[in-house]
């Protein structure tokens, strides 16, 4: 059989089993074993380049803090702080329509500025403002869409992983495209928070309107917003003092995180344990995935499928806006079972040259990209922030399925942001000048 | 007949040392068989898309690519002769001098050859490798006093060039130095032009001081040598034929690149100064002999690295440069 | 069941994942000290802590290999299981079917991954392969590759384990989920 046809056999496969309850990682990893022992007719070799991949996906300084920054978003909610803020926050909002909702996706806009992965915002944020948004009567589908949605802008938001990866791969400056993706991310977050604000307009039950608060009037005080401003400030201006990089961010934010609790005698020591065994279930679950996730990756590049139709894509002969479009359609599609690094690393080598030869500037044609690639992390049946989303809220009543139906109104304010972005390249452009 | 060849490099096709392979490799090894009979399928694997940097070796030991380039430069365990260029600074910034005398060792010494040949690995003198090595700061610098304090990013065998220079060495890679610079976590890079250019990292640290560090050896392209072993001989001829190709295109496409990136540094603003010869003696002189405790290391290890010191030292000298720091006779 | 009907090599397992669980734990905030360390030792020490981004890098295979065991013992390994609560509800027998086979397809992948590794740690115990860079800072890499084949095998012990309890139920010898 010819690897293509494997290659699109193995997206099948992987569907009925991941559909089937099968756990992600071990499907994902199990088609790959199964579809390069098709391809090349060798067991060994199969299990080998399993191995391979298994053993150094994960293996990156930038997964190493993962486990940092989730520790810091549940010691922020397991302490009450993260409580402490949004019930300030949603006084001082009370009577805006969908006010909860839309300081999550600031505070997210602000976070993104932390992190440069998505998958540290959605555990931080799925841990703090889900379950204050659940309490002040939010749909539980809205609240956790909003988190999986806003997400995606630790990736838009400098720094970010995607966007150095893009750089590496195309040879282009990381300074420019970090201040390339300042326009789209704003333009994303207006666009989640004008959503939201919709939603509640429409349906005023979805965003609690006419939900008592159980929280009397009294005992919420503008200062328990200072902790959580006090952890705000460490991290923000540790990094723009250049105490520690954005990476490093994790780590000095949980030790913060943890020592401001302990401080107001919020944590002892038994309860620091039990929040880092949390800590640790989640990054296990999510890493296991992503293993899987990296392990597929490879089969299907090996395959030559992602290859074949971004090739397809590229020559169709089409102008800047057809092949800007028809190339996002493509990583949208390759997004709904790729992760994010894979589909950059099959598909941008082999269009970059034909958007140089259109004439398209690369920052504006690296952040497409990623905007594209992101939609994927919201899309079932593989979507990585949803999936984090899910992971980190076990227990809470808040199934897989509720956060990808909650996310989907924002894969597609995404998808008309990026049109938008597709059409106007000075969305991207207008902050370096040209 | 028709065989097939699976091509890996963990970098991708941007940089110089992978772009070659489908540039001047492949083509080369397809000429070279124009008429025996046999063809090759191709498949390349690039970026990670099958091994990260730093796992083509292990691709290779398990089959997985048959042709492949191995960055001895993030192989400090399994290749750490061919490492010699990173624990002697100061040594010939001239690429050509460094690559041949390399080369030659691989000819002369057992044990440079042994190493690759242990991996299963066939070397095919298609080294290659980073041109001169210089200073990037966010202040001027004419004298090693400058860096009292400051903190320079460097990768990791490099750190040890700031070693009892009152700089702080902080161990690094290229895809945070912008940021790092910008922010202030460091105030310098230890670096190369034609990497330092496309970062962009002039606009965060204007002032390029030539230290001469040296031009480095990085990595070969190399061959399976079990499978090598077992093609026919216009196969074999076709492949070293490939490797030579690849290996002269390296040379003059880099000093290309190398140009054109001091055009591009110093068009963002880059203001490039030599250090004075006295002051890098001084900078020589300051570092303790970390070549020859690299040296003894190897050889406790049974590999012949005073040999290889002495031998790199050699080389050099026979070719006509001077050596500030001769760390061999110490 | 009450603890002194538990078989011994259940508790033992029990207690080993639990055991590799607190490990990973507390490797999290060693992990947090050191980075926190490096960033104080730095800026006013002026003496950075060396590898620690190789230890970082490696770590996380450490964390993720070491807690994956109790993470699926616990339920909360990732898998998109709304189709199947609904067939478990409907047709039991043939959802518990469904899960038994996912759960030895896991079993059966992870035995494979520690096979397949087992010769690699192996190599690289024998050629000293390290992460860093020598005179500089030097970490093996031999025992993450220990800690990945130790992990895979506790998780597919804890796959078989769920395997077995699927298909017991699945031929209606054990009372089906909620029925307990
Ligand atoms: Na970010
Ligand atoms: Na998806």
């Amino acid at each position: 059989m010819e690897p293509m046809t494997i290659g699109l056999i193995s997206l099948g496969v992987i569907l009925v089993l991941i559909w089937g309850g099968m756990h992600v990682g071990i499907a994902l990893a199990t088609v790959s074993l199964f579809g390069v022992w098709a391809i090349t007719g060798k067991l060994k070799l199969a299990l080998n380049f399993v191995a391979l991949a298994a053993t150094e996906s994960i293996a990156d300084y930038a997964f190493g803090v993962v486990p940092l920054f989730v520790l810091m978003g549940i010691a922020v909610s397991e302490t009450g702080l993260g409580r402490d803020t949004f019930a300030v926050i949603s006084r001082m909002l009370r009577g805006s329509t969908g006010g909860l909702g839309v300081a999550t996706v600031v505070s997210n806009a602000i976070f993104a500025a932390i992190t440069g992965i998505s998958i540290a915002s959605a555990a931080v944020f799925a841990k703090v403002s889900v379950p204050e948004m659940i309490r002040a009567g939010y749909d539980k589908r809205l609240a956790a869409g909003v988190v999986a949605g806003s997400s995606v802008l630790g990736m838009l938001i400098p720094p970010s992983l995607l966007l150095i990866l893009f750089a590496v791969l195309t040879d282009s400056s990381i300074g420019e495209l970090f201040l390339g993706g300042v326009g789209p991310g704003l333009l994303l977050s207006a666009g989640f928070a004008g959503w939201i604000v919709l939603i509640g307009l429409v349906r005023p039950d979805m965003v609690g309107k006419g939900h008592e608060m159980d929280e009397p009037d009294e005992r919420v005080r503008r200062r328990m917003l200072l902790p959580v401003l006090l952890l705000a400030a460490i991290v923000l201006g540790g990094i723009y003092l250049g105490f520690f990089t954005p990476t490093e961010a994790g780590a000095v934010g949980a030790f913060a995180a943890l020592a401001i609790a302990f401080g107001m005698r919020r944590l002892d020591a038994a309860s620091a344990w039990r929040i880092t065994v949390q800590t640790g279930h989640i990054t296990a679950a999510v890493c296991f995935l992503i293993i899987g996730a990296a392990i597929y990756g490879r089969m299907l590049a090996f395959s030559g499928v992602p290859a074949a139709v971004t090739e397809w894509a590229t020559q169709a002969g089409l102008g800047p806006f057809g092949f800007l479009l028809l190339f996002s359609a493509v990583l949208v599609v390759l997004g709904t079972i790729l992760d994010s690094a894979s589909i950059m690393l099959v598909t941008v080598p082999l269009a970059f040259p034909i958007a140089q030869g259109l004439g398209i500037d690369p920052v504006h044609f690296g952040l497409i990209t990623v905007m594209a690639i992101e939609i994927g992390l919201l899309t079932p049946p593989l979507g990585i922030s949803v999936f984090v989303v899910t992971s980190t809220l076990k227990g809470t009543g808040v199934e897989l399925r509720d956060v990808f139906i909650g996310a989907a109104p924002f894969a597609l304010v995404m998808a008309v942001t990026l049109v938008a972005v597709i059409a106007f390249p000075t969305i991207v452009t207008f902050i370096l000048g040209r | 007949d028709e065989i097939d060849i699976t091509t890996v490099a963990g970098h991708p096709p941007v940089f110089l040392w992978v772009k070659l392979i489908p540039e001047a490799f492949i083509p080369a090894v397809n000429k070279a068989l124009e008429g025996t009979g046999h063809t090759v399928s191709w498949t390349e694997a690039y970026g990670g898309t099958l091994a990260k940097v730093g796992g083509e070796l292990e691709a290779m030991e398990d089959g997985l690519a048959q042709i492949g380039v191995v960055s001895s430069l993030f192989e400090a365990s399994l290749l750490p002769l061919q490492n010699v260029t990173y624990v002697t600074p100061f040594h010939s910034p001239d690429t050509a001098v460094v690559f041949d005398a390399i080369e030659q060792m691989h000819e002369e010494i057992p044990d440079m050859r042994k190493l690759w040949a242990d991996k299963d690995l066939e070397y095919l003198s298609g080294g290659f490798g980073l041109e001169d090595y210089f200073l990037m700061t966010k202040f001027p610098v004419a004298s090693i006093d400058d860096l009292k304090g400051k903190k320079i990013g460097a990768p990791g065998p490099a750190v040890n060039w700031l070693k009892e220079t009152g700089a702080v060495g902080v161990s690094g890679n290229l895809t945070t130095y912008y940021n790092d610079l910008q922010t202030g976590v460091i105030d310098g890079v230890i670096v190369f032009p034609t990497a330092a250019a496309p970062a962009k990292l002039a606009e965060q640290a204007k002032y390029i001081t030539k230290v001469h560090f040296g031009a480095q050896y990085a990595g070969a392209l190399v061959a399976k040598k079990s499978w090598y072993d077992d093609q026919p001989k216009e196969v074999q001829d076709a492949i070293r034929a490939g490797v030579d190709a690849y290996a002269k295109a390296y040379r003059s496409g880099l000093d290309a690149r190398v140009a054109g990136a001091y055009k591009a540094l110093e068009a963002a603003g880059g203001e490039v100064s030599e250090m004075s010869e006295a002051e890098r003696k001084r900078w020589a002189d300051t570092l303790p002999n970390i070549a020859m405790d690299w040296a003894k290391a190897q050889d406790a290890a049974g590999l012949a690295g005073t040999e290889v010191l002495k031998a790199f030292m050699a080389k050099q000298e026979a070719a006509g440069e001077t050596l500030i720091r001769d760390w061999s006779k110490e | 069941m009450s603890r002194h009907e538990t078989p011994l090599p259940a508790r033992l397992f029990t207690g080993v994942i639990a055991l590799a669980n607190a490990a990973a734990t507390a490797w999290i905030i060693f992990l947090m000290a050191l980075i926190v360390a490096d960033v104080v030792g730095r800026n006013v020490f002026l003496s950075p802590i060396a590898g620690v981004p190789e230890i970082v890098k490696f770590s996380i295979i450490g964390i993720v290999f070491l807690q994956i065991a109790h993470t699926h013992a616990a339920g909360q390994m990732i898998r998109s299981d709304g189709l199947l609560s609904m067939i478990i509800r409907k047709r039991p027998r043939l959802g518990h079917a469904m899960d038994a086979i996912a759960q030895a397809t896991g079993c059966g992948l992870t035995l494979a991954l520690a096979w397949t590794v087992w010769p690699r740690m192996i190599k690289a115990f024998e050629r000293g392969e390290f992460e860093g860079a020598a005179g500089y800072f030097a970490l093996p890499v031999w025992p993450f590759l220990a800690i990945i084949i130790g992990g895979s095998l506790l998780l597919s012990l804890s796959f078989a384990v769920e395997a077995l309890r699927a298909a017991r139920r699945a031929g209606g010898r054990l009372p089906p989920e909620g029925e307990r």
